[in-house]
């Protein structure tokens, strides 16, 4: 068995080859980790949500059509997932800001890659934003997903992602020179 | 920009080679979140997840075994389905039947039993004594006559010209002596009889069924009434040696 598309492997998952959830695991493991990391700004969370996106994916394999790309349907489960893990903690991780406050405070060594004080702005900036600004453009730029799959995950037209990526550029930009201003 | 010019900015924007033109507007801070670093791959997880759905087709495979076995268990219920479901079909089948019948027989026998009564009242009404003693041998027929039947034949009984009428209801009413309602009824019919011979009848067709607290009522009933001292005489030895 060397299936190369994820369409293939999942089609090969839905008929009962469930061995080849690892490999999309693999190629999948670290997008979804990123997703639900810059949706909660927890490491742990984010490794736990993406075992349960992959779970759920294993349990509702059946549900799985070719027609729609793996990628995006694993993203409309990711979602779920996420709004699901909000709902159980509502009241824990209902202030996304707070978390990222507390992520770059003094006590809170932060991670290896983020010393770097623009990445803290842009964070800082991208906390201050809506959820939903901010779930497009961790599509459209962290996991680099492309407008058609976008909108496949979103449920709208590829001329609105656009769109909805451009106004929420547009917000996080206001955010991150009043943090920059607020530094200087 | 309006919606147009921003669609086709974003799609400008979103390809790797864009110019630097096009990095105006919102195009440095898309560039900044470029530089956002990358999760890399955890092999912590990927072990955690091959772990997990190795369990998962264990489950699985664990759960087929039930299954073949729960299957054998339905195929062996299901054969043995056929029978019991043809002796419970039979046996509803039988019981529908026997109810269809015997609502049609408690039918056909309620009708009957309202033909009777309604033609023994219209026979008691006439005005020929020998179709009023028909109403009454219509009467005796009747299975379960109600009350309305009863008061008529007890009103022939004390009112009736014809003594053979009379005579007639009394038998009819006979069997239903046991009834102490009836009973009672009749009794207080000896004293007004004019004709000595329904008095006596009376009286027979009553003392079998009489209870001793109803004998002095009886008997003082008789004295009044147009039936002999000799023929009482008689009647009262006969409830003695009865006692």
């Amino acid at each position: 068995m060397n299936p190369t598309t994820d369409n293939e492997l999942m089609l090969r998952v839905k008929g009962g080859e469930l061995e080849g959830l690892n490999l999309l695991f693999s190629r999948y493991q670290a997008m979804l980790t990123g997703y639900f990391y810059q949706q909660s700004r927890n490491h742990e969370v984010a490794k736990d949500l993406t075992q349960d996106t992959f779970w759920r994916i294993l349990r509702y394999r059946q549900s799985y059509q070719p027609k729609s790309a793996f990628k995006a349907w694993m993203f409309q489960i990711a979602r779920n997932i996420y709004f699901d893990h909000c709902k159980r903690n509502k009241g824990i991780f209902e202030n996304f800001e707070e978390g990222v406050q507390k992520e770059f405070s003094e006590e809170n060594r932060p991670c290896p890659h983020e010393k770097n004080d623009d990445i803290q702005l842009l964070n800082q900036a991208m906390a201050k934003l809506p959820e939903d600004k901010r779930e497009v453009l961790i599509l459209a730029r962290f996991e680099n997903l492309n407008y058609r799959e976008i909108a496949s995950i979103l449920g709208c037209s590829v001329n609105n992602v656009k769109i909805r990526v451009y106004r929420a550029l547009e917000a996080l930009k206001l955010n991150y020179h009043s943090l920059e201003g607020g530094k200087a | 920009m309006n919606d147009e010019d921003i669609i086709k900015y974003m799609g400008r924007l979103k390809k790797p080679n864009h110019s630097a033109e096009d990095e105006g507007s919102v195009g440095e801070i898309w560039k900044k979140l470029s530089n956002q670093p990358l999760d890399h791959d955890d092999p912590e997880s990927q072990a955690r997840f091959a772990e997990r759905l190795e369990a998962y087709e264990q489950g699985l495979e664990d759960a087929k075994s039930v299954s073949v076995e729960n299957e054998r268990k339905t195929t062996r219920k299901i054969i043995a389905f056929p029978s019991s479901v043809l002796a419970a079909a039979a046996v509803l089948l039988l019981s529908l039947t026997s109810v269809i019948l015997y609502n049609g027989y408690r039918e056909e026998r309620s009708q009957s039993s309202e033909l009777q009564k309604l033609l023994t009242l219209t026979l008691i009404q006439q005005n020929s004594p020998s179709q009023r003693i028909d109403g009454t041998l219509f009467a005796s027929r009747i299975e379960t006559p109600d009350a309305s039947v009863h008061q008529e034949l007890l009103r022939m009984i004390a009112k009736d010209p014809s003594t053979n009428v009379r005579l007639s209801a009394i038998q009819s009413l006979e069997p239903h002596v046991g009834n102490s309602v009836i009973r009672e009824s009749l009794i207080e019919l000896i004293s007004e009889q004019e004709s000595s011979l329904v008095a006596v009848t009376l009286c027979q067709v009553i003392l079998p069924h009489a209870s001793s607290a109803e004998y002095a009522k009886i008997f003082s009933e008789m004295e009044n009434s147009s039936i002999s001292p000799e023929r009482i005489e008689v009647l009262r030895n006969s409830v003695q040696t009865r006692i």
